[in-house]
C-alpha cells in the first residue's frame, strides 16, 4: 500500500508541479526560503506595530485567535480544493483506471492536500508565530511547538475539510438534481447574511469617535479574544503548547486529535468515496424540456437566447462570475454604516463619497471577468461560429448585452438594499455614484471583451476545460483598479477644486469614456472576429 | 578690439587644426567633439547668475493687471526695439549652441545644416553687438570680466565649429536638397520653443498673465498647452529617420539643462536634489551615455512627479514672470521627454525588471533626500521631494501626521529630526503611484499599437474587398466568382503554416472534388487532413492558394461558401446545457433554414438515428454516439450541396457508423459532394468513390477506388506503399529545409547586429 500511495502522490505531485524537470531547483529553493526569511521579518514588524502602537496585546489570545482564523480561511480553501480534486476531477477517470485501491486514491489525495496546506503555511502563520516569538522574546519551548505546528495544523485543516466536503458534495449532488434548490437555497442565505450584518451593526454606538473609543475597542477586542479562545478546542491546546502549559498534558491531547480525525475520516469514507466521485462520470439523467422548434426572428436574437438558456441551466457558474457584486450591498453598508456614525468635517464627507466610488467601481468591475473571457469561453463550440455562413461576431453584442443587463441589475439592487439598509447616506449622492458606476462599468465590460478579441484563449479553453490561467482575466481587473483609483482620485481632487460641480466632470469624462471604449470595441470586433483562428 | 581678438584667435585655431588634418591626419570628429564639450561647458557655467536684462519690465507697455506703474522705463537698458533684438539674438545663439553641440555628437543631417547656415549669420551679429550682450549680463560692458571672457570663448569656438562643418560641407558635398531645407526650417521653428529666453515675455508684456493654481483658466490652458505640445512633437516626428528623433530629442534635453541653469540658484536650496531637478541632470546623463538604467528610473519617478507637480502647481506669482516659467519649462520637459523618447522609440518599452531597478534608484534617492533635509535645516529651510515641509500634508489637512510623530537625534550640536510616519507614507504612496504609472503606461502604448495595427487591418480588409470587386467585375457580390467551379469543391495550390513557423503544414496541395461522389481524405496522423478540412470550411485561414466551393471563394466570399457547406468537426463541440432540439433550432437559426424545412429535415432525421428519445434532454446527458448523430444532423439541416467530415466514425459503434456511412452515400446520390477524411482503410474501400492521400503536407495521389479495385490491387497496401516511399523521401526534404532556416536565421542575427551597431 505505501508504495502504491507513494507512486499516486508523486504521480499527482508532478502534474501540479514541475520539480523533477527544473533545473533550477535549487535556486527556486533558496528564493522561497528568503522570501519566508522576508515574510517573518514583516510579521515581527507587524506584531511589534500591534503590541507597542496599536495597544493590541500580543499574548496565548491572541496567537490562538490568529490560528483559528488561518485555519478557518485553510479549511474553507482546501474544502473547495478538495471537492474538485475528490469527487469531480477529470484525473479521477485514470486513477480509478489504475490497479489502486479508492482508500489508495482517497488518502494519495489527501496527502497532496496537506502537502500544498503545508507549503501555504510558511507563507503567513508560520512566520507570524516566528515574528511573535521574537517581539515577545519567547523561548526555546515555544519555537519547539510552532516547528509542531508547521507540520500539525495542515493537517488538521485537512482532516476536517475532507470531513466537511463529503457533506457539502452530498447537497451538491442534491442541487444538480434539484435545479430550483440553490436559488432558493442562495436567497435565504443572502437574507440571512443580510440580518445578520444589519444586527452586528446595530451593536455600533451611535456616534464613533475612534480616538476616544479606541481604548475601548482594543479592551473589548481582548474580551473577544478571549471569549473566542475558550471555545477554540483544539486550537486552545495548541496555544497552550506555545505557552509551554502543562505539556505533559497538551502536547499527546494535540498530536493524538488530528490522529482520531483522520481514522473517523477513513472510516466514513471507505463505504462512501467510490460511489461520492464516481456519481459525476455517470450520464446525469436530466429531465425533459419543451418540445417545440422555435425560430428566433433574427441572429442576435438567437444568440441571446442561447446565453440566457446556457446561464441559467449552469446557474453555478453564472453565480460564481458575480459573486462579489452580490458581497456589494454588505460591503457598502458595513463601510458606510461606521462612516455615518462619525463625526465628519466637509472633507470626511468627500473622502466618504471618494471611498464609495472607488470601492463599489472595484467590485464591480472585478465581476467582469466573463466579458474577459466571453470568447474563449466558447471553446470548442467556436467551430460553430466559425463555420456558420451569418455575421457571427453579432454574438458578441449578445455576449455584452447580457452581461451588461446581469451585472446592472445586480448593482442596483445592491444600491436599493443600501439604501434601504442606511438612509441616512444621502440620497442624491447615493444615485448619483449609482449612474457614475453604471456608466464606468460597461465600459470596462467594453474593454474587457476587447482583450479577448484581440487575445481570445480559445486553446486553454479547450484543452483544460477552464480559463482560470487566462491572461484576459488578469489584465480586466487590472484595468477594473486602475479605472477606480483613477475615478477616486478626479472626485476627489474635483471636489475640492469644482465643489458639487465635480460631477458634470465625473460624468462628462464616464460617457467620454463610454463612447471610447463603444468606438473602440466595434472597430475591434469588425476587425478581428472573423479572423481568430482555433 | 575684442571682436578682433575673437576672430585672430579662431583663425590660429583653425589654422592649427588644418596643419595637423592635413600633415598628422587628424580625426575631425573627434576634433568637433571636444570643441562641443568646451562649448557645452562654457555656456552652462556662464548660465547660472543673474544677468540684468532679467530685471527689465513691460518694454512694451502692455501690462495692465500689475499695481506697478504700467510704465516703468527706469528698469530699462535698451531701448524697446534693441530690447527685443538682443532677447531674439540671445534666443537664437543659444539654440546655435545647442545644435553646433549635437551636430558634433549624432549624425544629424539637419542640426548640421542648423549649425552650418544659421551660424555664420549669428556669429557676425553677436561680434558687431558684443558689448549689447554684454550690458544685457553684467548691465555694463566689461570685457574682463569672466562671463564676459567664457562669452568671448563660446563665440571662438562656436566660428571654429561652424567653419569644420563648412569645409566637410564644401569637401563633401552635402549639400541639402529641397525636402532637407524644408525639414530643417521646420524642425529650426519646433526648436525655438524650448530655448525661449525665461525673461523674454515678462520683459516684454510684463505681469500680463495670472497666477495659475485650482485649475483657474491660466492653469487649464497650461495643463492643455503641455497635452498638445506632446502631440504635435509626436506626430511631427513619428514618420523621421532615427537620427532625427534622436536629434530633437536629445536638443530638447539640453534644452532642459540650459533652461534650469538659467536662474541662479545659491545654497543649500539650489542644490539640484529635488526630484525634478534631478531629473534634468539625469537625463542629460541618461542621453549622453545612452544609460537605460537612469533613462527608467526618470521614465518612472520623474515623469510622475513632473505631473503631480504640473497638477497641483505651487505658484506665488504671475505665470509669464521667470520663476514660473523656468518652472514651467523644467517640470514639462521632464513630464515629456521620457514619454516621448519611448513613443518614439529612442529608449524600448520598459520592462518590469526595468522598474524594479527604477524602484531600487528612488529607495536610495529618498533615503538621501531624507537625511540630508534633516541636516540641511539646521542651517536654512530646505525641502528636497517634500519629505520635510508641511506643503502636501497641509493641502490635505493631514499635518498631524507630520507633527505627532516625530524622531529626532542630536549630533555635534546639529539636530536631525525624522517625521517617520509621514516619510514612509510618502514613499509608499509614490512606489504605488509608480506601479501605477507602469499600469498607465502600458495599457496606453498598448492601446497604441493596437490602434496602429487596427488601422492596418482595415486597410488590409478594404483592399481585400476592392480586389473582390475587381475579379467580379460586373456581377453581385453574392454571385460565385468562379462560375465554372459552381457544382465542384476546387483546392489551388492551397498552403498553410502556422504563426510566424516556416515550416509548411500543407504544401502547394490542389484538388477538385466533384458532385456525386462520396470523397475519401485518407493520411497518416498529422499528415496535414484537419488543417485542410479546417481552412476549408473557414476555421483557419489560408496562407496561400485558393480554395472554391461551388464557385465561391472561402477566401473573399466566406459567407456565400460556408451556406454551402455542412461540417461534422472531429470533435463533435456541442454546447452541453442546450437540449439537442434547442441546438439543432440553434443551428438552423445560423443557417436561416426555413421553420417548414427545419421541422420536416430534424423529425426525418431523428427517426434515421433513431434519436427521438433523448432529443428534448440536454447534451450532457448524451453519450458519445449520441453526441455525434446530433452533429450531424445538425450539419444536414440546411441540405448542404457539400458535407465535410473530418474523422466523423471514430469512436463511434458499429450501428451508429454504419447510419452515418448510409447517409453519406444518400446525400452524394442525391447530386452532392461529400469529402470526408479518416484513416480506416476499411470505410474507404467500401464508401468512397474516389480518394486522395496526403503525406507531410503534399498530395500523393488522386485515385478512383474502382480502378484500384479492378486492378486487383490491395488499397491498404498502395496507401502503405506510397506512404513509405514518401516518407522517406519528406524526411529527406525535410533536413534540407531546416539547413535552409537555419541558414536563414543565422543571416538575420548578424543584420539585426549590424543594425543596432549603426543606430
Amino acid at each position: 500500500m505505501l508504495s502504491r500511495l507513494k507512486i499516486l502522490t508523486i504521480l499527482q505531485l508532478s502534474n501540479l508541479t514541475e520539480i523533477k524537470r527544473n533545473k533550477r531547483l535549487f535556486a527556486k529553493i533558496a528564493l522561497r526560503i528568503l522570501r519566508i526569511v522576508l515574510v517573518t521579518i514583516v510579521m515581527a514588524l507587524v506584531v511589534y506595530l500591534f503590541n507597542n502602537f496599536l495597544y493590541i496585546t500580543v499574548n496565548i489570545y491572541f496567537v490562538i485567535v490568529m490560528i483559528l482564523l488561518s485555519q478557518a480561511f485553510s479549511i474553507g480553501g482546501i474544502t473547495s480544493q478538495l471537492m474538485n480534486s475528490l469527487y469531480e476531477s477529470k484525473e479521477n477517470q485514470i486513477l480509478m483506471s489504475f490497479p489502486v485501491t479508492d482508500n489508495d486514491i482517497f488518502i494519495s489525495k489527501l496527502i497532496v492536500s496537506y502537502l500544498r496546506e503545508l507549503l501555504r503555511s510558511l507563507n503567513f502563520i508560520i512566520p507570524l508565530l516566528i515574528g511573535v516569538g521574537i517581539i515577545k522574546d519567547m523561548g526555546f519551548s515555544y519555537y519547539l511547538g510552532v516547528i509542531v505546528l508547521m507540520f500539525v495544523l495542515p493537517f488538521l485543516a485537512t482532516t476536517i475539510s475532507s470531513l466537511i466536503s463529503i457533506q457539502l458534495t452530498f447537497f451538491k449532488n442534491l442541487f444538480k438534481r434539484y435545479s430550483f434548490l440553490p436559488v432558493i437555497l442562495g436567497s435565504v442565505v443572502f437574507v440571512a447574511l443580510y440580518l445578520l450584518v444589519s444586527y452586528g451593526l446595530s451593536f455600533l454606538p451611535d456616534q464613533i469617535r475612534i480616538v476616544q473609543l479606541y481604548h475601548s475597542f482594543t479592551n473589548n477586542l481582548y474580551d473577544t479574544m478571549m471569549a473566542i479562545s475558550n471555545y477554540a478546542t483544539i486550537y486552545k491546546v495548541a496555544g497552550y503548547i506555545l505557552y509551554g502549559q502543562n505539556l505533559g498534558l497538551w502536547y499527546p491531547v494535540f498530536l493524538i486529535t488530528p490522529v482520531v480525525l483522520f481514522v473517523i475520516v477513513y472510516l466514513l469514507i471507505k463505504p462512501l468515496y467510490f460511489k461520492l466521485a464516481s456519481l459525476t462520470f455517470e450520464e446525469a439523467r436530466s429531465k425533459k424540456r419543451k418540445a417545440q422548434n422555435e425560430k428566433s426572428n433574427n441572429l442576435f436574437i438567437a444568440f441571446f437566447k442561447k446565453e440566457l438558456i446556457v446561464s441559467f441551466r449552469s446557474f453555478g457558474d453564472t453565480l460564481s462570475h458575480y459573486s462579489l457584486l452580490l458581497m456589494m450591498p454588505f460591503v457598502m453598508l458595513i463601510i458606510n454604516s461606521i462612516y455615518m456614525r462619525m463625526n465628519r468635517s466637509l472633507n470626511g464627507n468627500t473622502y466618504v463619497l471618494v471611498f464609495n466610488i472607488i470601492i463599489t467601481l472595484l467590485i464591480a468591475t472585478s465581476s467582469n471577468t466573463a466579458s474577459a473571457t466571453a470568447i474563449s469561453g466558447e471553446g470548442q463550440e467556436f467551430v460553430l461560429l466559425k463555420t456558420a455562413p451569418s455575421d457571427t461576431k453579432t454574438i458578441a453584442w449578445a455576449k455584452i448585452l447580457f452581461n451588461i443587463l446581469i451585472s446592472t441589475l445586480l448593482i442596483f439592487i445592491s444600491f436599493v438594499v443600501f439604501r434601504l439598509a442606511l438612509p441616512k447616506f444621502p440620497a442624491l449622492d447615493l444615485w448619483l455614484i449609482f449612474i457614475l458606476v453604471i456608466m464606468i462599468n460597461i465600459s470596462h465590460i467594453f474593454w474587457s471583451f476587447e482583450l479577448d478579441i484581440l487575445n481570445p484563449q480559445l486553446n486553454q479553453a479547450m484543452t483544460l476545460g477552464t480559463l482560470r490561467n487566462s491572461p484576459n482575466i488578469s489584465k480586466s481587473i487590472g484595468i477594473g483598479f486602475t479605472l477606480s483609483f483613477i475615478a477616486g482620485i478626479l472626485a476627489l481632487g474635483g471636489t475640492f477644486i469644482l465643489g458639487p460641480y465635480v460631477w458634470i466632470l465625473l460624468f462628462g469624462l464616464a460617457i467620454l469614456l463610454l463612447i471610447v471604449r463603444f468606438v473602440y470595441f466595434r472597430s475591434y470586433l469588425s476587425a478581428y472576429f472573423i479572423d481568430i483562428e482555433m | 578690439m575684442p571682436q578682433i581678438i575673437i576672430l585672430g584667435v579662431s583663425i590660429i585655431v583653425l589654422g592649427i587644426l588644418y596643419l595637423l588634418y592635413k600633415k598628422k591626419d587628424l580625426k575631425i570628429e573627434v576634433v568637433l567633439k571636444v570643441l562641443a564639450v568646451l562649448l557645452f561647458t562654457s555656456y552652462v557655467i556662464g548660465l547660472n547668475f543673474e544677468n540684468a536684462l532679467d530685471d527689465v519690465f513691460n518694454v512694451l507697455l502692455v501690462d495692465v493687471k500689475s499695481t506697478e506703474p504700467a510704465y516703468a522705463p527706469d528698469t530699462w537698458i535698451f531701448s524697446p526695439g534693441m530690447t527685443v533684438f538682443i532677447h531674439i539674438l540671445r534666443w537664437l545663439t543659444t539654440i546655435l549652441i545647442a545644435m553646433s553641440v549635437i551636430s558634433s555628437f549624432i549624425k544629424s543631417k539637419h542640426a548640421k545644416f542648423l549649425s552650418t547656415f544659421l551660424g555664420p549669420v549669428l556669429i557676425v551679429l553677436n561680434l558687431i553687438f558684443l558689448d549689447q550682450h554684454l550690458i544685457a549680463v553684467y548691465g555694463e560692458v566689461n570685457y574682463l570680466k569672466y562671463r564676459s571672457i567664457l562669452i568671448m570663448i563660446q563665440i571662438m569656438i562656436t566660428i571654429v565649429i561652424v567653419t569644420i562643418n563648412w569645409f566637410n560641407l564644401i569637401k563633401d558635398k552635402l549639400w541639402p536638397n529641397k525636402k532637407e531645407v524644408r525639414d530643417t526650417i521646420l524642425l529650426f521653428l519646433g526648436s525655438l520653443i524650448f530655448l525661449m529666453p525665461l525673461g523674454f515675455i515678462y520683459n516684454l508684456f510684463g505681469k500680463y498673465g495670472e497666477v495659475a493654481e485650482n485649475f483657474n483658466k491660466v492653469h487649464l490652458f497650461l495643463i492643455s498647452l503641455y497635452i498638445a505640445l506632446i502631440f504635435v512633437i509626436y506626430f511631427a516626428l513619428k514618420k523621421r529617420t532615427f537620427e532625427t528623433r534622436k536629434m530633437f530629442l536629445t536638443y530638447m534635453v539640453i534644452a532642459g539643462v540650459f533652461q534650469y541653469f538659467y536662474l541662479e540658484r545659491r545654497g543649500y536650496g539650489g542644490l539640484p536634489l529635488h526630484l525634478c531637478n534631478t531629473a534634468v541632470i539625469l537625463l542629460f546623463i541618461a542621453y549622453v551615455f545612452n544609460s537605460r538604467r537612469v533613462f527608467y528610473f526618470t521614465y518612472f519617478a520623474n515623469v510622475l512627479g513632473a505631473f503631480v507637480a504640473i497638477m497641483l502647481p505651487n505658484y506665488s506669482s504671475d505665470v509669464f514672470s521667470i520663476g514660473v516659467m523656468h518652472f514651467s519649462y523644467s517640470h514639462f520637459l521632464v513630464f515629456v521627454i521620457p514619454i516621448l523618447s519611448v513613443a518614439l522609440k529612442i529608449f524600448e518599452k520598459p520592462k518590469l525588471k526595468d522598474m524594479r531597478k527604477a524602484i531600487g534608484i528612488f529607495t536610495l534617492y529618498y533615503i538621501l533626500v531624507v537625511f540630508l533635509n534633516a541636516w540641511f535645516n539646521n542651517y536654512e529651510s530646505v525641502d528636497y521631494f517634500f519629505t520635510y515641509g508641511f506643503d502636501i500634508t497641509k493641502r490635505f489637512n493631514l499635518q498631524w501626521l507630520q507633527t505627532d510623530y516625530v524622531a529626532s537625534f542630536t549630533y555635534k550640536g546639529l539636530t536631525f529630526k525624522f517625521f517617520y510616519v509621514y516619510q514612509i507614507l510618502l514613499y509608499l504612496g509614490f512606489v504605488f503611484l509608480m506601479f501605477m504609472s507602469w499600469y498607465v503606461y502600458d495599457l496606453v502604448y498598448q492601446a497604441i499599437d493596437n490602434q496602429a495595427a487596427l488601422i492596418k487591418k482595415q486597410k488590409e480588409k478594404r483592399i481585400e474587398m476592392n480586389k473582390l470587386k475587381e475579379a467580379l467585375g460586373s456581377k453581385n457580390l453574392s454571385d460565385p466568382i468562379k462560375p465554372e467551379y459552381q457544382d465542384k469543391v476546387v483546392i489551388e495550390h492551397f498552403t498553410k503554416r502556422y504563426g510566424s513557423s516556416k515550416k509548411k503544414a500543407v504544401d502547394d496541395f490542389s484538388l477538385t472534388i466533384e458532385t456525386g461522389y462520396v470523397y475519401g481524405f485518407l493520411g497518416h496522423n498529422g499528415a496535414g487532413k484537419s488543417t485542410t478540412i479546417k481552412s476549408l470550411v473557414g476555421i483557419q485561414s489560408i496562407t496561400e492558394g485558393e480554395m472554391y466551393v461551388c464557385g465561391y471563394s472561402i477566401k473573399s466570399q466566406p459567407m456565400e461558401a460556408k451556406l454551402r457547406i455542412g461540417y461534422v468537426s472531429d470533435n463533435h463541440a456541442v454546447y452541453e446545457r442546450l437540449t439537442g432540439r434547442e441546438y439543432i433550432n440553434y443551428v438552423a437559426d445560423l443557417y436561416r433554414v426555413d421553420p417548414k424545412d427545419r421541422d420536416q429535415r430534424l423529425e426525418e432525421y431523428l427517426e434515421k438515428f433513431q434519436l427521438g428519445f433523448a432529443i428534448d434532454r440536454e447534451v450532457k446527458s448524451y453519450s458519445h454516439g449520441m453526441k455525434q448523430k446530433l452533429v450531424v444532423i445538425a450539419s444536414l439541416i440546411h441540405n448542404p450541396k457539400v458535407w465535410i467530415l473530418d474523422e466523423p466514425l471514430t469512436g463511434l459503434d458499429p450501428a451508429s457508423s454504419f447510419q452515418i456511412k448510409q447517409m453519406m452515400k444518400e446525400h452524394a446520390d442525391n447530386g452532392n459532394i461529400v469529402f470526408f477524411s479518416t484513416h480506416i482503410i476499411e470505410v474507404v474501400e467500401k464508401l468512397c468513390d474516389r480518394i486522395c492521400i496526403i503525406n507531410q503536407g503534399k498530395l500523393i495521389g488522386d485515385f478512383a477506388v474502382k480502378d484500384i479495385m479492378k486492378e486487383g490491387a490491395d488499397l491498404e497496401k498502395l496507401y502503405l506503399t506510397n506512404h513509405e516511399q514518401l516518407e522517406a523521401a519528406a524526411k529527406s526534404q525535410e533536413k534540407l529545409a531546416k539547413k535552409a532556416e537555419i541558414k536563414l536565421q543565422k543571416e538575420a542575427k548578424k543584420k539585426a547586429k549590424k543594425e543596432k551597431k549603426d543606430a
